[in-house]
This record gives structure tokens, C-alpha cells and sequence, in this order.
């Protein structure tokens, strides 16, 4: 031992109590680890990965449209069979490949918007939360502005009067009005981080406002903020569906399983499965999501590590 | 509380200014042709287009249409339907339908989740507490139109039990399928609040002091547990007044209620992107002013946030 340096020392110490230093995603990690909620998360994320990465591996593209010989009007409203696993829906499609292939929008529309939002939030929100004063007055008012436009009704507005193709009107609008939550988290952690002693010696060395707001604050933000983003990204998921049932999202001949939901919705009495299929599928991807925000909240959150 | 309520007036203003400014940029001046986007991208005829460019006034710059717009909002004026009928009055119309169907599913909200919330508290880690858990997490990932076919299709067609559509049988028996399915996303957010927020009070000092004295279990409960979790859930049911507004497109459509979203959902369907606008904008109204009366609700009900 007399030939190690007091860190390695350190090091080995720590492994035989099993205490080593992680840091926080590697705590995190740890923790997710041994949760049975994440392990269920993973397993429905899995599938949905699949569908939304190669859904040629699991179901026919040409199953899907009536173009290529597919669907045939004879087979309409066919109850579930070893032929079609999940019947067919009113044009004679099969509802299996539909549902398959109708993942890749809907979840595109949840990264996408996930992902967006949170950089939008975040950067807003270390503006006003670093510089405070005006420049947070009016950044604040903007947020109300915001807050003060629900999702849903801003979002019919938006797409009665713009008409992007696919996916990319839905996309826009949560760019547009999704932000709000990212910014008030990011704005509030800044604010703690800010006075943060490590904050002001940092400062006192001599970083500059990047640094402080890169380095040494915002990454206060990444454990809320990741949470904050898995979750919206299953509501995301459900918003697609919902504009394109209501006939402003997705439009032929693209489908999502939103727009699967919107054309099953006349033939439901006598062909439930047409819509159970898609919205169980809907279902469980949101619930995948919202699964895994809440194990990563339970892992990241180190103060209700002692109370579990 | 006077200068409370001034001050809390004031703030509306930029906030209504902002909002309504909001929702006209988003219509009129994204990038793209507004008149090809209200028509749905079919071809406008001469009338129409001149219809649409005297209410909105697009041949004036963008702020003096916006102004324009503004003073038509404040003296009622919301444009008017391709049947000729003023906005203003198709709304005034079906509003209190729509109110009495929001107001139905705030009760629903209300009671069910405060009371279940603090019946899971109590027992905690009891059977009501774990289906209800269980319950509140499908009841998320579940998309609010899926929920709602779902529970016409059992307890209207299969069970018979309540009318799966329409109005006819009048309040209550008429309003308790769609205000459930309306009220129950946010009553699984009262639910999971209200028992966290109590079991986080149940753990305070003050609480073991009030065991301690003796007290009777009942008033340690309301009198000291509940009135002091309950802020929190204040807060998310002001703000849930906006869910209620943009799930009432869905579920009136859906359960053929005869409110204001029944006829934004017709209007959307239809391609009818003037009165879609118009009613947004006056539920959009409604709710700042909703939140308003709120705010101020809650400065009379917590006195500690009048001193901020």
C-alpha cells in the first residue's frame, strides 16, 4: 500500500464500504437501477423504440395504404383474426400495421417537442433568473403572457391559420406555447444557484456571466429539468393525438395513432377495435414516459433518498 | 386587501393586452398567407377574402389592425359566422351550457379528490391509498378522448346506465358522464396534491403538539392538517380552470353537448377558422378573467400572499 498515492488510497477505501464518489447521473443511475418502476418503463420504451426506429422489422409499410394494394374495401371492419391481429379498420387496412407505423409521428412530435421547449425554457429562463432586475420584469410578463394562452385553445388557433405539413404545425406549436414550465423551473433554480457561495467564489475568481451561468448554475437545473422534460414529453405525445383527432394535427394520407383514434371514432360502437388498438398503444407510451419521470425524480432527488 | 386588489387589476391589463396581442399574431402574422390558412388551403372566392381583410383589417399595418381588432374585442364584437350570425352572440348562447358543465366537473373535482386525497393520507399504504395511486397514473397516461368513448361505450350503450350524448335528460343525470371524464385528469392531480401535501404537513411539529394536547383526531385533521395543505391544491385548482376550457372542445364534441366547444369542434370539422378564432379568443377572455377573480380569492383566503 505504501506505493499508492493518497487518492487511489481513497478510492480503494471507498470501494470496500461501497461508497465510491458517483456524482449526480451516476447516483441516479445507481438508483434507477434497483427500481422495479424504471425496469417497467424501460421494457414499454423499448417496444416503442422499435416501432418508432424500424418499423419495416415489425409490420409492412404497404399494409398501410390502399395505393399499394394493402387495404382492400372488402376487408372492412374486420373483427381481429390470425389474419389481421388487430382487424382492419373501415377502409380494409390492417389496424397492426397502422398502429406500427402510426408510432413514428406521434412520438417524433413528443422529442421534438421535448426537446425544444426545454432549451427554450431553459435559456429564458437563466436570462431572467442570472440578470434579474428589468431584464427578469419583462421576461416575467412574457411568461404571464404565455401562461395566460392555454396549450390547447392557443394551439387551435395556431393551426386553424397556419398550415405546415405532418407533424411540423404541432411541432411549432409547443414551440411556440410549451416553454412556460421549463422557464418558471430554470428561472427559479437560477435564482437559488445565484448566491450559491461556490456561485460567488467562482465569481471572485473571476468567471465570466457565461461561465457562472453554464458551469457552475445551470447545471443545478439538470435533475428537475430532465424530469420536467421526460414528463412533457409523454403529454407532448398525447397532444399530438389530440389535435390530429381534432383534424388540426396529422392529415391524410400521414396517420398517426391520432388520427387513427379520429377515424374510429364513427365506426366505434361496431368496431371498438379499431380505436382500442391505437389508444391503448397511445396509453401505454404516455405511461411509459410519465413512469420513467417519475423513477429519475425519485433517483435525482437526493433529499427524498432518506426518507424512502 | 384594497391595494391588493388595485395592484392585482393593474397586472391584468398587460396581461389581457398581451394575450389577446398573442392570439392575433399567431393568426395574422406568422409567415404564410392568413387568408389561404382560413380557408383551409381551398381556393378563397373574391367576397370571402374581402370579408376576411375588412374584419381583420389586413390592408392596414399589423398594430393598427391589431388595435383595430382590439376596440371591435372590447365593444363584443368577435366577427361573425359564414351563416351571418355575430360570433359574440353564438357564444353568449351556448356559454352557460358549457359553464354548467365545467362548474359540474370542478365539483366532481373538488370533493372526489380532496376527499379521496385525504382518505389515502390517513391511511397511507392502505387499499384506497394504492388504487387510487394506481388509478390516478392510468388516468394520466390515458388521453381524455379515449377515457371518453370508453366510459359512453360502457356506462351509455353497454350498461345503459346514463345517457352516452346529448342534453335531454337535463342536470344532473345528463352532465355526469361527460363532466367525469372531463373532471378526471385534474382529479388525479387533486388527489396525488392533496395527500402529499398532507402527509408533508402530518409530519410538522405543530401537528405532533396538537396530538399531544389532545385534541381530537377530527380537528387535528381539518382544522389544523387540512387547512394548512391546503394551498398548494388552491393554487392547482385556479389554474385547472383552463384544462376544464380546452377538454370542453373534446368532451362536448364527443357527448354532443351543446356548449361553446361543441361548436368550436363543428367549426374546426368544418373548416371555419374565423369563429374558431373568435370563440377562442372570448373563452381565452374568460379565463384571464376567471384567473383574476381567483388571484384575488386567494389573497382573501391566505393573507400571507397580500404582503409579498
Amino acid at each position: 500500500m505504501s506505493d499508492t498515492t493518497p487518492d487511489a488510497e481513497l478510492v480503494l477505501a471507498g470501494e470496500e464500504i461501497g461508497d465510491v464518489p458517483r456524482g449526480l447521473l451516476g447516483d441516479a443511475w445507481y438508483d434507477l437501477r434497483r427500481s422495479v418502476v424504471f425496469w417497467i418503463s424501460a421494457v414499454l420504451l423499448f417496444f416503442v423504440a422499435l416501432m418508432v426506429l424500424v418499423p419495416g422489422l415489425l409490420a409492412d409499410i404497404e399494409l398501410t395504404s390502399s395505393l399499394t394494394g394493402g387495404c382492400q374495401l372488402s376487408d372492412s371492419l374486420q373483427a381481429p383474426s390470425a389474419e389481421h391481429w388487430f382487424g382492419t379498420d373501415r377502409q380494409g387496412c390492417d389496424v397492426y400495421a397502422l398502429t406500427i407505423h402510426g408510432a413514428r409521428p406521434s412520438v417524433m412530435v413528443g422529442v421534438l417537442g421535448a426537446v425544444i421547449t426545454t432549451a427554450i425554457g431553459a435559456v429564458v429562463g437563466l436570462v431572467a433568473g442570472f440578470y434579474g432586475g428589468w431584464i427578469d420584469g419583462v421576461l416575467s410578463r412574457i411568461v404571464d403572457i404565455f401562461y395566460g394562452l392555454p396549450l390547447l385553445l392557443g394551439g387551435i388557433v395556431m393551426l386553424s391559420a397556419l398550415s405546415l405539413p405532418g407533424i411540423w404545425g404541432v411541432v411549432a406549436v409547443l414551440a411556440v406555447l410549451g416553454w412556460v414550465p421549463a422557464a418558471r423551473l430554470v428561472r427559479s433554480t437560477t435564482i437559488e444557484g445565484r448566491s450559491q457561495e461556490y456561485t460567488l467564489a467562482a465569481r471572485a475568481l473571476g468567471a465570466g456571466n457565461g461561465r457562472l451561468m453554464f458551469r457552475h448554475i445551470l447545471p443545478n437545473a439538470i435533475g428537475p429539468g430532465l424530469v420536467l422534460a421526460v414528463i412533457s414529453l409523454g403529454a407532448f405525445v398525447a397532444v399530438e393525438a389530440t389535435f390530429s383527432f381534432l383534424g388540426l394535427g396529422i392529415r391524410p394520407p400521414g396517420f398517426s395513432w391520432g388520427t387513427m383514434i379520429s377515424d374510429a371514432q364513427s365506426v366505434f360502437f361496431q368496431a371498438p377495435w379499431t380505436l382500442l388498438f391505437p389508444a391503448g398503444f397511445l396509453s401505454l407510451t404516455v405511461l411509459a414516459f410519465i413512469l420513467l419521470g417519475d423513477a429519475a425524480r425519485d433517483s435525482l432527488d437526493p433529499r427524498r433518498q432518506q426518507g424512502a | 386587501m384594497g391595494r391588493f386588489i388595485v395592484r392585482r387589476l393593474l397586472q391584468f391589463i398587460p396581461v389581457f393586452l398581451g394575450t389577446t396581442f398573442l392570439i392575433y399574431f399567431l393568426v395574422f402574422a406568422l409567415p404564410g398567407d392568413p387568408i389561404a390558412g382560413l380557408t383551409a388551403g381551398k381556393p378563397a372566392n373574391p367576397a370571402f377574402e374581402a370579408y376576411i381583410t375588412e374584419q381583420y383589417h389586413l390592408d392596414d399595418p399589423f398594430l393598427v389592425q391589431y388595435l383595430k381588432y382590439l376596440g371591435g374585442l372590447l365593444t363584443g364584437d368577435l366577427g361573425q359566422t359564414f351563416s351571418g350570425q355575430s360570433v359574440a352572440e353564438v357564444f353568449a348562447e351556448r356559454f352557460p351550457v358549457t359553464l354548467q358543465l365545467a362548474a359540474t366537473a370542478f365539483l366532481i373535482e373538488v370533493v372526489l379528490g380532496i376527499g379521496l386525497g385525504v382518505w389515502a393520507a390517513r391511511r397511507r399504504g392502505g387499499i384506497v391509498d394504492n388504487l387510487s395511486l394506481a388509478g390516478t397514473l392510468i388516468v394520466i397516461s390515458i388521453p381524455v378522448f379515449v377515457l371518453a368513448y370508453v366510459v359512453q361505450y360502457i356506462f351509455g350503450v353497454k350498461l345503459g346506465w346514463l345517457p352516452p350524448t346529448g342534453i335531454a335528460k337535463g342536470w344532473p343525470v345528463s352532465y355526469i358522464l361527460p363532466a367525469f371524464v372531463l373532471a378526471a385528469l385534474s382529479l388525479a392531480y387533486v388527489l396525488r396534491l392533496t395527500r402529499q401535501s398532507l402527509l408533508e404537513t402530518f409530519s410538522l411539529d405543530f401537528m405532533r403538539t396538537a396530538r399531544a394536547k389532545g385534541l381530537p383526531g377530527g380537528r387535528i385533521l381539518w382544522r389544523h392538517g387540512l387547512r394548512n395543505s391546503l394551498i398548494p391544491v388552491v393554487t392547482f385548482l385556479g389554474a385547472d380552470l383552463a384544462a376544464l376550457m380546452g377538454g370542453a372542445v373534446v368532451i362536448e364534441g364527443i357527448f354532443n353537448i351543446p356548449g361553446v366547444g361543441q361548436q368550436l369542434y363543428a367549426s374546426i370539422r368544418l373548416g371555419e377558422a374565423v369563429v374558431v378564432v373568435g370563440l377562442v379568443t372570448a373563452l381565452v377572455i374568460i379565463y384571464l378573467i376567471m384567473n383574476l377573480v381567483v388571484d384575488v380569492l386567494y389573497g382573501y383566503l391566505d393573507p400571507r400572499i397580500r404582503y409579498e
